[in-house]
């Protein structure tokens, strides 16, 4: 079971270049499996992790610590990046996402259609924040209650969220 | 069923596990395993210089208040040619404030008949904003250093641009552009709807500089600034959809924010 106390979270203070290969040995394979995991191509989930450092170290001045979950959700967002960008550019490119969820068994093969309408309408969402809460809630499993710490949002802002998104999935296949 | 890789991940880090159980050791071990592989087949040194590589890449437009710009690993030479570029665009910056708010005519608009940006204030109601008011800036990379983007200025993808703002009175904002995909990419603050304190004090330049990417037709900035801090989940949602409904990136600053509230942005053609 999952859970998160923030009471005894381990933090290591601001990251920059100058202890960044203390901050990449402790995150940075966590980093690159979450990227292989979202995105299966070695090179791309490479780039993905190099990219997830580079915006926590150009947004520094505003972060006063740095852990886990951080680094979790940044290459989240950054690797769904990837997928929507490769989408935008050519074919519909979210067969990984779906033979993840399928393999985890967190959705049985009935649901799978659903699934790669939800998958749709995430990459059709246009916020970056929203297809990240929607594939910690949906691919991986995380209640509303625990995507809501990662995020640092409200329960309630996720549920919302999640809901409209789920309206968009069902509009789109015209249900 | 749940996907424990963000349980097993964190707790191998120590990070956070007061009162969880602890995963199965073969999860635990698995993940030792892979942080052996992973940090001999890429170590530290060799990310280190990607990531400055990267950095160096889009961070060549220097923010002109330099002392707000992020430490850089760079040569001597490099930053005191960066200051000195940043001095020429702060002048530069300045002159063609003072020349903009000067020619602005009695309705409002400016004599040079920029349609939107560049200083040219909406309120959330319709009304023209008095005095010089919030005012929002977009700067790109040149050989020259940085260049300031007119309205319907065409860039291109890998284009480097730096935004930066001038609260103009107002208390709290928040900095968001959409792109001819409809996607809506919020600079600042970094996360959350709601807008966040403004720094005053002249032109503030954002921390970090942005590449496009190929998204088409445009690249639309909004400034929305006020004196309270409000709630931009409405705006955003508005702002996605009438993107992707208006290919040419023209349409009107949606209509849904309280009344007061400043709504700048600047247009850029792909």
């Amino acid at each position: 079971m999952y859970a998160r106390t923030d009471v005894n979270m381990e933090k290591s203070g601001p990251i920059t270049l100058e202890n960044f290969d203390e901050l990449y040995r402790k995150f940075g394979p966590m980093v690159l499996r979450r990227c292989r995991y979202l995105l299966k191509d070695e090179e791309q989930a490479l780039d993905a992790m190099q990219d997830t450092f580079v915006r926590l170290i150009e947004r520094r001045t505003r972060l006063s610590d740095v852990c886990s979950s951080l680094f979790y959700t940044v290459a989240t967002t950054v690797s769904l990046n990837k997928i929507r960008s490769n989408k935008v550019r050519s074919s519909p490119e979210t067969g990984n996402l779906l033979r993840a969820m399928a393999e985890s068994g967190i959705v049985d093969h009935e649901k799978r259609v659903d699934a790669s309408l939800l998958l749709d309408a995430i990459f059709a969402e246009a916020q970056e924040d929203t297809r990240c809460m929607a594939v910690l809630h949906y691919l991986d499993g995380l209640t509303l209650e625990e995507t809501a710490r990662e995020m640092r949002m409200s329960v309630s802002g996720i549920r919302k969220r999640l809901s409209v998104l789920r309206k968009k999935a069902l509009r789109c296949a015209g249900v | 069923m749940k996907n424990q890789t963000l349980f097993v991940e964190r707790y191998a880090l120590g990070d956070g596990i007061e009162g969880t159980p602890r995963p199965p050791d073969e999860a635990l071990a698995a993940i030792s395993e892979s942080n052996t592989e992973i940090l001999s087949r890429y170590p530290a040194r060799d990310m280190r210089q990607a990531v400055e590589a990267k950095l160096a890449a889009r961070e060549r437009v220097l923010p002109f208040n330099a002392e707000q710009a992020p430490r850089r690993v760079a040569p001597r030479v490099a930053r005191l040619a960066y200051s000195a570029a940043a001095a020429c665009a702060l002048a530069l910056v300045a002159f063609l404030a003072v020349r903009t708010m000067m020619a602005r005519d009695a309705a409002g608009t400016l004599a040079n008949g920029l349609p939107r940006g560049d200083g040219a204030i909406a309120l959330a109601d319709g009304e023209r904003a008095k005095g010089a008011g919030p005012r929002l800036f977009v700067y790109r990379q040149s050989d020259s250093g940085a260049e300031r983007l007119d309205p319907e200025t065409r860039v291109k993808p890998d284009d480097v641009l730096q935004v930066s703002y001038f609260a103009g009175g107002d208390r709290f904002g928040a900095i968001l552009s959409v792109d001819g995909n409809g996607t809506v990419t919020q600079h600042y603050p970094d996360s959350g709807d709601t807008m966040a304190p403004l720094s005053i004090g002249g032109e503030i330049s954002l921390d970090f500089s942005y590449k496009l990417d190929d998204a088409p037709k445009f690249e639309r900035f909004f400034l929305v600034a006020g004196r309270k801090p409000i709630s931009l989940r409405g705006f955003k949602d508005a702002l996605a959809d009438a993107a992707a409904a208006d290919q040419a990136g023209t349409f009107p600053p949606p209509d849904v924010l309280p009344k007061g509230v400043h709504v700048i942005d600047l247009l850029l053609h792909k």
